[in-house]
């Protein structure tokens, strides 16, 4: 158990959400089709507590995976009990897929992150929940769908496929439960893997994106790519254009390859945003050195030893100094 | 009281669960767990639980008595309805038709369980065998039942049990009444939902009726029962119809199934005593 690390933290309201709407449409549906026993037994509610139960509570506190009280039916209300069954067995998964589709229209409308401004922090995170959201209720989606009872699968491939008897799945269910493992260890759970995988690269957002081309940046600067470093920080820069960080390490790359006309704007840029960072202001000095500016290449120096000077604190390796001297630090969380 | 019934049922879920856990080893305990999940965030799942773990370890008078004690202090449906089917259970139907009364006085029953209690208490006949005009006093109830049966089909909020229960009346009250048309829809409409032998022997009966003897055979095959208990049922269905002739040859045959299998039993006896012997 991860408990309680961040992704399950995230986990558990998105699971939570999901198992309760997964309930309430099977029950809804059902008061649609004709049968209110859910509703008489308080069922057709969006309130946690009413879908709660013990051993799916204990799992999504455990694992975290879990599973809600199944909502009885009965079928005797219906007025095509077959259709109608097989319509309310499929409302749960159904509802599901709808929360995904609603959270990847959330997802799209928060990805952009860094237009949140000062909010990017709290944008990212809320994406990153979001993302979460998704996942999860295409994961109870798929797997409500399996063919193993109880799960919803065994009552709607019973209703579809000629011959098939819930309670003939029902007989066979531990068989059925081994035969999905061994496939969910194959082939199964590789599909589904790489549909998660393809769903989250869909759903990047802009601190994701950053946080993987700034990765990328790193490397390339570390392994003296220069080239590759600067196209790389082009696209962070275009995607964050206010990330100091980004505009101080192209600054650096510049230096490294003698371009310090270009070194100097990105530097100036850097300190414009960052508002005034000591080692921003050195290594323009430097910029400035290079291009033979000795009168700014000092009052750049004597700057720095001011702020330096202002705060003495500042002398001491600051938080993110190790990321400064390769040159990039995101942000957000 | 003034804090709000969700954060105390809430607080409730742990005291039931942790009684499902004890109950397997201590119902005595599990039943105190759900009584304060009860009397905390009024648990009704907790009480009924509580009675039934009381029935266990206790038996029906002390349930009876509990759930008595609980519905004077705080009047609960589901509550005096269980007791009402523990009642029902031990024959003393004055003391469940009481409970009833005080169950649909007692509030919601998202249970269905008053239902059930009222169904079982109405539809048992409860005639003494002794009385003179019983057999028109056991019409006069199937009639009755029938009516009530009626009256909870066009109900769309009764539990799986009492709808099965409420249209297996409904189909032999059919078969009886010689509404065959409809007993034949109705128990064709059972076989739709659920795999019924009571519903196949009722359409072998019909198809038998209608000479048909292929459709009436893949009937009783499908009416996965014990031989006796399948025979018996084809009995009730002819009589259902008025074949008395072959409730009686069905009557026959059952009496000397069972004295085979009685014959079966006792030399299988008296063979394992001789092993024994030797």
């Amino acid at each position: 158990m991860n408990w309680p690390s961040i992704d399950v933290l995230l986990m558990l309201p998105a699971l939570l959400i999901g198992l309760t709407f997964h309930e309430f449409a099977h029950a809804w549906s059902s008061s649609l089709l004709g049968d209110d026993f859910a509703r008489r037994q308080g069922r057709v509610s969006l309130n946690p507590l009413r879908h709660l139960t013990l051993p799916g509570t204990l799992a999504i506190l455990l694992l975290p995976f879990g599973w809600g009280k199944p909502v009885p039916v009965n079928l005797y209300n219906f007025r095509s009990p077959k259709r109608d069954y097989l319509l309310s067995s499929l409302a749960g998964p159904a509802a599901n897929l709808l929360l995904a589709l609603v959270g990847l229209g959330l997802v799209q409308l928060m990805r952009h992150t860094y237009r949140f401004g000062e909010h990017a922090d709290l944008a990212a995170l809320t994406h990153l929940w979001l993302v979460f959201f998704v996942i999860t209720n295409f994961g109870l989606a798929v797997f409500n769908l399996l063919p193993v009872p109880p799960l919803d699968g065994s009552k709607i491939w019973s209703c579809i496929v000629p011959g098939w008897k819930a309670s003939t799945l029902e007989r066979k269910g531990l068989f059925l439960i081994i035969i999905v493992i061994v496939f969910w260890q194959g082939p199964l759970g590789r599909r589904y893997g790489a549909a998660v995988d393809r769903l989250v690269d869909f759903m990047a957002s802009d601190y994701m994106l950053v946080r993987e081309i700034s990765h990328k940046a790193n490397e390339a600067l570390a392994a003296g790519r220069f080239d590759e470093a600067e196209a790389l920080l082009g696209q962070v820069v275009a995607i964050d254009p206010a990330s100091h960080t980004s505009y101080y390490a192209r600054g650096v790359v510049h230096m490294q390859k003698g371009d310090f006309t270009q070194a100097l704007d990105d530097l100036s840029r850097a300190i414009e945003l960052s508002g005034g960072d000591p080692d921003y202001y050195e290594m323009r000095a430097r910029a400035f050195g290079g291009l033979e500016r000795m009168e700014d290449m000092e009052k750049d120096l004597a700057t720095a030893r001011s702020l330096r000077g202002e705060c003495p604190a500042a002398s001491q390796p600051a938080a993110g100094a190790e990321e400064r001297s390769t040159g990039i630090r995101n942000r957000g969380p | 009281m003034c804090i709000p019934r969700w954060p105390r049922l809430l607080a409730s879920l742990p005291l039931v669960w942790l009684g499902r856990i004890v109950g397997w080893v201590r119902p005595d305990l599990a039943a105190r767990l759900y009584g304060v999940a009860w009397i905390l965030g009024d648990n009704v799942d907790g009480a009924v639980r509580a009675i039934e773990s009381v029935l266990r370890s206790k038996g029906p008078a002390a349930a009876i008595g509990l759930a008595r004690e609980w519905i004077r202090w705080r009047p609960c449906a589901p509550v005096a309805a269980m007791a009402g089917l523990i009642a029902v259970q031990q024959n003393k139907l004055a003391l469940a038709a009481g409970l009833l009364a005080e169950a649909k006085d007692g509030g919601p029953d998202r249970s269905g369980m008053v239902d059930m209690l009222e169904w079982l208490i109405e539809s048992r006949p409860n005639i003494p065998s002794s009385a003179p005009n019983a057999s028109e006093l056991a019409a006069a109830h199937r009639r009755r039942t029938y009516e009530l049966a009626r009256r909870m089909e066009s109900r769309r909020d009764l539990s799986p049990q009492l709808s099965r229960t409420v249209h297996l009346a409904l189909l032999w009250g059919d078969l009886e009444g010689h509404r065959f048309d409809e007993a034949r829809r109705r128990a064709k409409r059972m076989l739709q939902i659920e795999e019924e032998p009571q519903a196949e022997i009722v359409l072998w009966v019909l198809a038998t009726r209608d000479g048909d003897d292929r459709r009436a055979a893949e009937h009783l095959q499908r009416a996965a029962l014990e031989p006796v208990e399948r025979m018996l049922l084809q009995v009730a269905a002819c009589q259902a119809i008025g074949r008395q002739d072959e409730a009686d040859d069905l009557l026959a045959q059952i009496d000397r199934l069972r004295s085979a299998q009685a014959q079966a039993v006792s030399l299988e006896a008296a063979g394992a005593r001789e092993a024994g012997n030797q």
